[in-house]
């Protein structure tokens, strides 16, 4: 199984680490040639999940930007609400091959963490969530959706009380249960092979695009837009399309109150190359190779790193990847859901923000997909409260 | 002296462990040259991250006291300069390898050699992963300590023993740094699986706290390393059974 990419990724773990991603790689190298495995998975991403799910034209979009026709990948509409999904219950699936019967994850936002959550609830399996206090405190209701659905959400106090620590405390309780317990990491981040195999199971998101945009228009499309955090959407949807380079890639990263302040999460516009959590890739860090803490509006995108091997695909030129602030993405949710009906999740209207940008340059002959990597429903009351802040500032 | 003369000249040497800057440099130095007199054979210095995913409360907690007052790798060396000029135990650094490799790998291994530094502890840095610095350590004359787990392999166990230099440090426990007991019959096993691979010491840390424990694991390993129990009792202010520790040690 592929390991790095380029000078990125790799297994910086612990020694006690070591011997569960070893076997990790040998149960889903087993798993993925296993016709069986295939079968399973299929069924349930079709008949619970609810995919294939659609390529909607945005018509009204189109007309407004006045450029490319404009594409949208409705992950938003998968069960549970996002593409998070599609990995959460792949790796549990290979859990209960390995015969662990408990799971543990990290979440920030909650998405993952609900997912995951779902998926052990589903394949009975005994579900433990790690996130930081403030992410608790700022997802309410995501924490009281993960107990709904049986899991235990376990409070992270330590360091800056946010993903990366929740990150750390699963990875050590991970070093201390390893016998038992599986990690389902969320996104395409971690040491190998988890890098490789969150790719393999959101592949489905650019196989689905791929033929539906066959169907629809007779060939491949021209640009392809997905937010970036850990990078677990993007790095699915281009999955098919990495080997053609006639489809331009674009990866949107949260810029939120600008690069040129403290706050943001761009980790390749505005960081540099380090090692952490089991991976060697772009980072937010200080001159001594302190981890920063990630600032968006979106908290999905709120990770000081990224998949490895969207550091690879920056240095080669493959992907674009560029960003967009908090208002941008706040501007370009209200747009889409005035124009389409649709409110997407603020880490996807990151990339609407960057589409509205590029559309406009494009020929009306040329077509852009959209990664709409989920739903905004767990977003309106921040929404809410931002917007009539802003209301009240103007007064 | 060299890491290797220690094992000559002592039965059962006892290393122990400090974070670089906790309470600022001064009395962390002052704690290194406590621990040192009070009778420790070796001396880590701990390099503070931001996320040490392999220890517990008890170090990231200092980790973040270092960090404050401002701790760096050049504090580290500032101190090994220090500690040298009056002492002879061997220093080794212990560092996560983001601080590391952000320093530049050749101007550490180059200042670990210039401070006569031999040897270093990655606990991220895994035996797959040595190309990363191996090249380093030839140039500079520099040793990596090779980490064991009580589940590590056969296969990869042979191979991590027979490369290993210095010494092999078996991790006691299954899991971190200051949280578990120790595991002292597996410990055993393991270290005999190391020892018919290499004449390298092997020394066990993580999780040993009693002089119970410390004699116990004077019969199975040839030295010891204690971390986080030091440094939660000179948190309370408790340095008498810290040298009374290290005394049962001797």
């Amino acid at each position: 199984m592929i390991s790095k990419y380029g000078d990125y990724g790799g297994q910086y773990i612990s020694e006690i680490l070591m011997e569960p991603v070893q076997e990790l790689e040998r149960a889903f190298e087993a798993a993925v040639t296993d016709p069986a495995f295939h079968e399973t998975l299929k069924g349930y991403l079709k008949d619970y999940v609810g995919r294939e799910n659609p390529l909607t034209f945005a018509e009204n979009m189109t007309q407004s930007l006045g450029g490319a026709k404009i594409y949208l990948k409705r992950e938003d509409l998968n069960h549970t609400g996002a593409h998070k999904i599609n990995n959460a219950l792949g790796q549990a699936l290979i859990a209960k091959r390995m015969g662990k019967p408990n799971v543990i994850a990290e979440t920030g936002a909650g998405q993952h963490g609900v997912a995951t959550a779902t998926a052990c609830a589903l394949l009975g399996l005994n579900c433990k969530i790690f996130m930081g206090a403030e992410d608790m405190a700022r997802q309410k209701l995501n924490v009281f959706r993960m107990e709904l659905l049986g899991s235990e959400v376990v409070c992270v106090e330590s360091g800056s009380k946010v993903l990366k620590d929740a990150t750390n405390e699963a990875l050590k309780y991970w070093a201390a249960h390893i016998d038992d317990t599986h990690y389902i990491i969320g996104s395409a981040i971690g040491p190998a092979p988890y890098p490789e195999i969150v790719k393999y199971f959101q592949s489905v998101i650019g196989e689905e695009t791929k033929e539906q945009h066959m169907a629809k228009e007779g060939r491949l499309p021209d640009a392809i837009i997905a937010c970036v955090g850990g990078g677990s959407n993007a790095i699915g949807m281009y999955a098919p399309f990495i080997e053609l380079p006639e489809v331009k890639l674009y990866g949107v990263e949260a810029a939120g109150m600008g690069l040129n302040t403290p706050e943001h999460a761009a980790s390749i516009s505005g960081g540099r190359i380090g090692v952490l959590h089991g991976t060697k890739t772009y980072l937010l860090q200080d001159d001594d190779g302190q981890v920063k803490e990630a600032y968006s509006i979106s908290a999905g995108l709120d990770y000081p790193g990224i998949g490895p091997e969207h550091s690879y695909l920056h240095d080669t030129g493959r992907v674009t990847y560029v960003p967009a602030t908090d208002d941008e993405a706040v501007t370009a949710l209200q747009f889409m859901a005035k124009t389409e009906g649709i409110i997407p999740a603020l880490e996807s209207a990151h990339a609407v923000a960057y589409a509205m940008k590029l559309a406009p340059m494009m020929g009306k002959d040329e077509t852009l997909v959209i990664c709409l990597s989920g739903r905004g429903d767990k977003d309106v009351e921040s929404i809410q409260r931002r917007l009539s802040h802003d209301h009240t500032d103007s007064i | 002296m060299t890491i290797q003369t220690v094992f000559e000249k002592h039965q059962n040497p006892l290393i122990s462990y400090l974070m670089v800057g906790d309470g600022g440099y001064d009395k962390s130095l002052a704690y290194a040259k406590f621990l040192i007199d009070s009778g420790v054979d070796m001396l880590e210095l701990g390099v503070p991250f931001s996320d040490p995913v392999a220890d517990g409360e008890i170090i990231l907690k200092a980790g973040q006291r270092a960090l404050k007052s401002g701790a760096d790798i050049d504090m580290v060396f500032e101190m090994a300069k220090a500690l040298n000029s009056e002492y002879e135990v061997p220093l080794v650094i212990m560092s996560y390898l983001n601080p590391i490799f952000c320093y530049g790998y050749d101007r550490f291994f180059s200042q670990m050699a210039k401070h006569g530094i031999e040897a270093v502890i990655i606990p991220d840095l895994p035996f797959e992963e040595r190309g990363e610095i191996e090249s380093y350590l030839k140039q500079y004359d520099v040793k990596q300590i090779a980490m064991v787990a009580l589940n590590t392999g056969e296969d990869r166990l042979k191979a991590i023993a027979e490369n290993s230099s210095g010494f092999v440090y078996l991790v006691a426990v299954k899991g971190i740094t200051g949280t578990q007991r120790p595991m002292i019959e597996a410990v055993g096993d393991v270290a005999k699986s190391i020892k018919a691979a290499t004449k390298t010491p092997v020394v066990a840390g993580f999780g040993i706290k009693s002089s119970e424990d410390i004699e116990a694991f004077h019969r199975i390993v040839d030295g010891i390393v204690i971390a986080s129990e030091f440094i939660r009792l000179r948190e309370e202010g408790e340095l008498d059974s810290i040298r009374a520790l290290i005394k049962t040690g001797k």
